[in-house]
């Protein structure tokens, strides 16, 4: 049986943590709004982006340029995104356990399949787990600048055009309302073009339907399934340059141009993820943290009616000897 | 002002204003855009954009991007755009210094030669900014 005493200090630590819980929560919920502000902002560029390279991409070039180049895979490398820490509720657990079921379920029938990581939670997993890292990218998330993209985007392509890797994908938390998020594998090469960039992610349950894995879909944990590769470009036809009734001039030079714009467009893609992940991470810690303040104020309340009883009790005992005694001294 | 101009970087709208001439930095000098100019996508890299708006003139430190003008239309892409009295002479001295203390480290054969070059070419381009407007 516990003291009074005891009781009143757990009440008190109960009450702390209620009040940190739910300072962080309002902390969430500011960040989650500046974040979902980010993404809003982010998207003229990727829309003006898209045009420009409509305008610059000829049928020929679909084909033969190397960042667009669909090739067999075999040499795959799987870019993992969690964020750095935690008390996010299942917001890495989930994507680790997804990036350990896509590697032991294509590992077999690939040649190679390499792990890079963005966010500490997934370095120090992997690590802990013996699984070799191609690359961790740090301090992404400190200083979250489109900069960073830029240089994870060139690192890939240069490893991309160089033969190393024919296929890379990226495994990220996908925001989708500030109590959700969706986990989602992305083909960040060869490069897809953004359609309409909210839409357009390939979900997870699209993915099982793509590679005809039906009951898949239904499972609580669902396996994550290589994407089907595509190469969705859709460059202008000549009936619609007719339309337009002019060609646009270029300087340099057309291929130059698109030599240029290419590994842009693939920064693009992983910036949005980045924005996207950061909003959903804020989503997850706002609501992991207003489950751990509503858990404190339950516990809170039964504790108090505890220690109530304890204290009634020794009241209790209290009078009754006191009333025992002025028995005992009658007598 | 019959020229409509707007600058978007990934990180936001930077500018949607009407001017009568823009002076963009292209990768072969600087080429600047009156009304009606012919449709036009050229490359940009890093350096001064000059926005005239009648007599007044504003200047922006861009970073590398692109630019298309489509009748009466300019659009400027760009990594990142920062008008020149919002940047801090200071921090600027101090990030180019530090550019070229880095590029001079690493060799040119050094993989991150080229990224240590852009940082450098950046750092220039707000100097530049601040110079022009001083």
């Amino acid at each position: 049986m516990a003291t009074l005493r005891d009781l009143r200090k757990r009440l008190k630590a109960v009450n702390n943590t209620q009040k940190i819980t739910k300072a962080m929560k309002m902390i969430a919920a500011s960040k989650l709004r500046r974040a979902q502000q980010a993404i809003l902002q982010a998207r003229p560029y990727a829309l003006r982006m898209q045009e420009v390279l409509g305008h610059v991409v000829s049928r020929a070039e679909v084909e033969s340029h190397p960042l667009l180049a669909v090739r067999p895979p075999r040499k795959v490398q799987l870019v993992v995104m969690t964020s750095n820490r935690g008390l996010c509720g299942g917001f890495n657990s989930t994507i680790l356990r997804s990036a350990e079921r896509f590697i032991a379920e294509n590992r077999p029938h690939l040649e190679e399949l390499q792990v890079s990581t963005i966010g500490r939670k997934a370095r120090d997993h992997f690590r802990r787990k013996g699984i070799s890292i191609q690359q961790s990218w740090e301090n992404v998330w400190e200083q979250l600048e489109f900069e960073r993209a830029v240089e994870i985007a060139n690192d890939l392509a240069a490893r991309f055009k160089s033969g190393e890797l024919d296929a890379v994908y990226l495994l990220y938390n996908e925001f989708k309302s500030a109590i959700s998020q969706n986990q989602t594998i992305m083909q960040l090469l060869p490069i897809q073009p953004i359609e309409d960039w909210m839409e357009r992610q390939a979900k997870i349950g699209e993915l099982a339907a793509i590679s005809g894995n039906a009951e898949a879909s239904q499972g609580a944990v669902r396996p994550l399934v290589m994407p089907t590769q595509k190469s969705g470009w859709q460059p202008q036809t000549a009936s619609e340059q007719e339309a337009y009734g002019y060609e646009h001039l270029f300087e340099p030079s057309r291929q130059e141009v698109l030599e240029a714009l290419l590994p842009q467009h693939l920064a693009i893609q992983i910036w949005r993820a980045l924005l996207e992940s950061n909003a959903a991470l804020y989503g997850a810690q706002m609501s992991a943290m207003d489950a751990a303040s509503r858990n404190a104020k339950e516990l809170f309340g039964k504790l108090t009616i505890k220690a109530n009883r304890v204290r009634q009790a020794s009241i209790t005992t209290e009078l009754m000897e006191i009333v025992s005694g002025a028995e005992s001294l009658k007598g | 002002m019959p020229l409509k101009l707007a600058i978007v970087t990934p990180e936001h709208e930077a500018l949607q204003v009407e001017c009568t001439e823009v002076v963009a930095p292209g990768v072969r000098g600087e080429i600047g855009f009156l009304p009606g100019h012919v449709p036009l996508i050229t490359a940009l890299a890093p350096g001064v954009l000059t926005v005239f708006q009648g007599n007044k003139k504003t200047y922006y430190a861009v970073s590398t991007g692109y630019a298309e003008i489509e009748r009466d239309s300019v659009t400027i892409l760009t990594d990142s755009c920062e008008e020149a009295s919002k940047i801090d002479q200071e921090r600027a001295k101090k990030a180019f210094a530090e550019a070229e203390g880095k590029l001079q480290a690493v060799g040119p054969d050094d993989p991150t030669y080229a990224e240590m070059f852009r940082r450098l070419a950046r750092a220039r381009a707000r100097l530049d900014a601040l110079a022009r407007r001083n």
